[in-house]
């Protein structure tokens, strides 16, 4: 079939010099030490428990086989453990394709991102894209290998994530450019003390794929809802590469995503409670405290679109997926973040919204879809619906800790407080765990002893209730809470302060290892000390 | 070359010889009436234009999400928008309606149905062969259908009580925005080249708001509208390849989990069309497995709604396009109607509850 010719852009646009960092996909920061080339060894470098790369023997292609490597996922089988080593992303991908004829990991898809992919084709800026590449078998739903790598940079970085069927979790591996294919730790290591948190896990907090934006409308990503045109990318072997002509849109990404989250954290917790007990209880029960890990979420609207209203995102003012799809709970059914367009567009003015690279491009206004804020993260609340689903914690347990300050659904202050209560181990008996009466207890015999008010007053306040009349009464709080905010968002005073709530918010989420991109999130004329919560009544204060 | 008719919607065979010819002069008449009310396209009638050898299809073809963007974004919660979207066909507004059977007691769901039949196909077919649409309906739908139930005064009704609601039966689309006739202004109207103030306009919404076509909230509109125009501004000729439809692309079946570990996607069937041009599909889990629908998970949730499967749908229209880099048509320097920056009347969440309770009637443009 042939393919179209790609026309050059008007306007030449330099290429980014930025190195093209790898995809936030995939999206570790942290690099290894160079490895001469000659090295033919998988290796291997775990944050938390290597000092340096060590050559895993017992995945050479030349081991015993009574040696025990613990790589079974197709990248490991299919390439590096039959002494295969990818110098870029055209030999990986290659590596892949199964012999003419055989069945293998054939189907491929590919997806683009970019924080300037959506700017005005006609504006001087660097510009980077990044792809990730998906192959599965014909009949497979969700994708055994998961590739990410800058566009431009066909040997440079690249990550990738890969499903073991053996163990049932997902084997993270990277190869910095010039550098050696390396295993990096899997899933499970996402929550053992010892690695949690370090090296890939810093990022991929839950041990599966990042998807940051991972709902409509998608903002960066090139989707239904906005494409990356082919006139943005001035290089040609990006823009006339297949991978990107034939890319699909992000919303074919965002199931493949959610997919492997439910996967593989199921089968964590699954593994989890075969045992006698569970320890690395706090990195495990972490979600329902604290905010480990975010997505970002916008408006389905352009910050400079065309639309009467602006949609506010549900996640930032409640965590609807847990409290709705977990707890079945009734929340207002006609609650909606509609805002007037002129009270969002005057609040944008008022704080000096502006987008800018820190390299001169400077463009006045919120990010393409507007509004975009962290919500509690598709991870996240994964994983607390397969602790109560398989009898870690649960329901009632779960939905106390949760009521405590629920207007804020990520970085709760109050909530966090409490995961210092969690003990160390649990144990399993008749394929339950006791965390959450444990838990529960440490709490009533601490909360007499803090002041009134405290979170742990409010958690005990849940706890001690009738579970259908904590259910009842959570309800009440919701609706009425979500009724204060539908009063505030009619007002130019109540938008003010959640768009500087969300940028409150916002400057959280910029601390972490996922914001990678200048780009990606917009500056404001807001205070450096910006601290607010979301209050009862729908009103924000420090 | 020319194309010498207009077939069917996937290669249907519901047409006599002279009934198809009569079909595709239906086609052909609705593409030429576009192409005269729109200046400046891209676009062409391959019954009348030679479609040159250097011709290729869209790869990927240009798809959406079947789950309605309109609920999707007046919804707080993944539950209020499913319960929302099989509440009425109104709201089923992406060229996808569905209906759903439930045991009685249990209320589990047992089967789904999804059509991406456009009206005016029935229509034609009810107007030629009315024991067609009626043999069609008994096999289809329930074969208690009656003739009396589709035809008044021997004229069809397309909302009669198989194909009017979520839980009744369906047999094709009925939601005013889902029509064939949609989806030819939309492809002839986006396929015009607009440079405003010296600006190309590439994003889906500057486009659709300026070429002033389809319905700016949607999925679908603004997507084919954003494929097609970026095939116009590589000066192709382009057209929608024949038949002229819209499809069924798949269904992902990515965290589904059944209870006995057999492949979900196992119950997933085209049940008219084809694989590749499905226009008519089943999710049924079949008897004798032990489990229904409802026992399938979906990243560890019951199905417990047809909307949930919807999000997991996509519908396509294929492209064609040839004379590639050398169909030059100038570009239009203004915009359809109002100037670029007016605003545009925006559903509200009132708007999507009075469309579950009571019909609304939405005009596209």
């Amino acid at each position: 079939m042939r393919r179209f010719l790609i026309p050059r852009p008007s306007i030449m646009i330099n290429r980014s010099v930025s190195g093209l960092i790898a995809a936030v996909i995939m999206g570790c920061t942290a690099f290894l030490p160079s490895q001469a080339a000659e090295n033919q060894n998988i290796l291997r470098f775990i944050e938390g428990i290597d000092s340096a790369a060590v050559p895993m023997k017992a995945c050479d292609m030349h081991a015993p086989l009574n040696d025990p490597c613990p790589l079974n996922d197709p990248w490991a089988v299919l390439v590096l453990r039959k002494g295969v080593f990818p110098k870029d992303i055209t030999a990986a991908l290659e590596a892949l394709d199964p012999p003419g004829g055989q069945p293998g990991y054939s189907v491929q898809h590919s997806f683009f991102v970019s924080e300037s992919g959506q700017l005005p084709v006609n504006i001087a800026i660097n510009r980077e894209f990044r792809m990730v590449i998906t192959r599965s078998k014909p009949d497979e739903a969700l994708p055994a290998v998961l590739i990410a790598a800058p566009a431009g940079q066909r040997d440079g970085f690249i990550e990738l994530m890969s499903w073991d069927p053996t163990k049932k979790a997902l084997n993270f591996y990277r190869r910095p450019k010039g550098g050696e294919w390396t295993w990096k730790g899997d899933t499970r290591m996402a929550f053992q003390v010892a690695t949690a948190g370090k090296g890939c896990f810093q990022c991929h907090v839950h041990g599966t794929p990042v998807m940051k934006e991972l709902r409509s409308p998608w903002n960066n990503w090139h989707s239904q809802a906005a494409s990356i045109p082919p006139e943005a990318i001035p290089a040609d072997d990006i823009r006339t590469s297949p991978l990107f002509t034939q890319k699909l849109t992000a919303d074919a990404l965002e199931p493949l995503v959610k997919g492997w989250i439910s996967t593989a954290i199921t089968a964590m917790v699954q593994d989890d409670m075969k045992q006698d007990q569970i320890v690395d209880t706090r990195t495990l029960l972490r979600p329902l405290f604290e905010t480990d890990t975010v997505n970002l979420q916008s408006s389905h609207q352009r910050s400079k679109g065309f639309s009467p209203t602006v949609d506010l995102p549900p996640g930032f003012f409640l965590n609807f997926d847990v409290f709705s799809n977990v707890f079945g709970l009734e929340t207002l059914p006609n609650f909606s973040g509609l805002v007037d367009r002129t009270l969002y567009a005057t609040a944008v003015e008022k704080f000096g919204f502006s987008l800018s690279d820190g390299t001169g491009f400077n463009q006045p206004g919120d990010t393409h879809f507007g509004f975009l804020v962290p919500v509690p993260s598709e991870s996240g609340n994964t994983l607390i619906r397969q602790m109560i689903n398989q009898q870690v914690i649960t329901h009632h347990f779960a939905l106390s800790v949760l009521m405590v300050d629920f207007t804020n659904p990520v970085y709760s202050k109050a909530r966090s407080g409490l995961l210092q209560y969690v003990p160390g181990t649990g144990h399993i008996q008749d394929g339950r765990s006791d965390l959450a009466e444990k838990t529960a207890q440490a709490i009533v015999d601490i909360a007499p002893h803090t002041p009134a008010g405290s979170p742990e007053r409010d958690f005990v306040a849940n706890w001690a209730k009738d579970p259908n009349q904590l259910r009842s009464e959570a309800e009440k709080k919701m609706q009425a809470y979500q009724n204060a905010v539908l009063q505030r968002l009619k007002t130019q005073e109540g938008v003010n302060d959640y768009t500087r709530l969300a940028e409150s918010r916002r400057r959280r989420f910029a601390a972490t290892t996922l914001n990678e991109f200048p780009l990606l999130l917009p500056q404001t004329n807001l205070p450096e000390n910006l601290d607010l919560q979301m209050l009862p009544d729908g009103s924000v204060g420090p | 070359m020319l194309l010498t008719q207009f077939d069917p919607p996937a290669f249907l065979d519901d047409f006599t010889p002279p009934q198809k010819a009569a079909w595709s002069a239906f086609i052909s008449q609705t593409i030429d009436r576009e192409l005269t009310g729109n200046t400046g396209h891209h676009f062409y009638n391959p019954t009348e234009t030679d479609t040159t050898p250097d011709v290729v299809t869209t790869d990927p073809p240009i798809f959406w999400t079947a789950f309605p963007r309109l609920v999707q974004v007046n919804s707080p919660s993944d539950r209020v928008r499913w319960t929302r979207a099989d509440g009425s066909r109104e709201v089923q507004d992406e060229y996808c309606e569905w209906s759903v059977e439930r045991e009685p007691t249990t209320h589990k769901i047992t089967r789904v149905t999804f059509t991406s039949e456009g009206p005016e196909y029935w229509s034609t077919l009810a107007r030629v062969n009315p024991t067609k649409v009626l043999d069609l309906y008994r096999q289809f739908v329930n074969p208690n259908v009656q003739s009396t139930d589709l035809f008044r005064n021997g004229r069809y009704n397309p909302r009669n009580k198989w194909n009017n609601s979520t839980t009744g039966g369906v047999m094709h689309l009925i939601q005013p925005n889902n029509t064939l006739r949609a989806e030819i202004n939309i492809a002839v109207a986006a396929s015009i080249v607009r440079r405003i103030n010296g600006e190309l306009l590439t994003d889906e919404q500057d486009l659709i708001n300026c070429g002033q076509y389809g319905q700016a909230e949607r999925f679908s509109d603004p997507h084919i509208g954003g494929e097609i125009n970026k095939l116009a501004r590589q000066q192709t000729a382009i057209t929608i390849a024949n038949p002229v439809a819209l499809y069924i692309r798949d269904l992902s079946t990515a965290g589904w989990v059944a209870p006995d570990g057999s492949n979900p996607k196992d119950y997933w069937q085209i049940v008219r069309g084809t694989p590749q041009l499905g226009l008519r599909a089943v999710y049924e889990v079949p008897p004798g497995k032990g489990f229904v629908v409802s026992d399938i998970t979906i990243n560890g949730n019951p199905i417990e709604f047809g909307a949930q499967i919807a999000d997991f749908i996509t519908i396509k229209i294929i492209g064609q396009a040839c004379r590639i880099g050398q169909n030059i048509v100038a570009d239009q320097t203004s915009c359809v109607g109002q100037p670029l920056f007016a605003a545009v009347a925006h559903p509200t969440a009132a708007m999507i509850d009075d469309a579950v309770s009571a019909p609304a009637i939405h005009h596209h443009r």
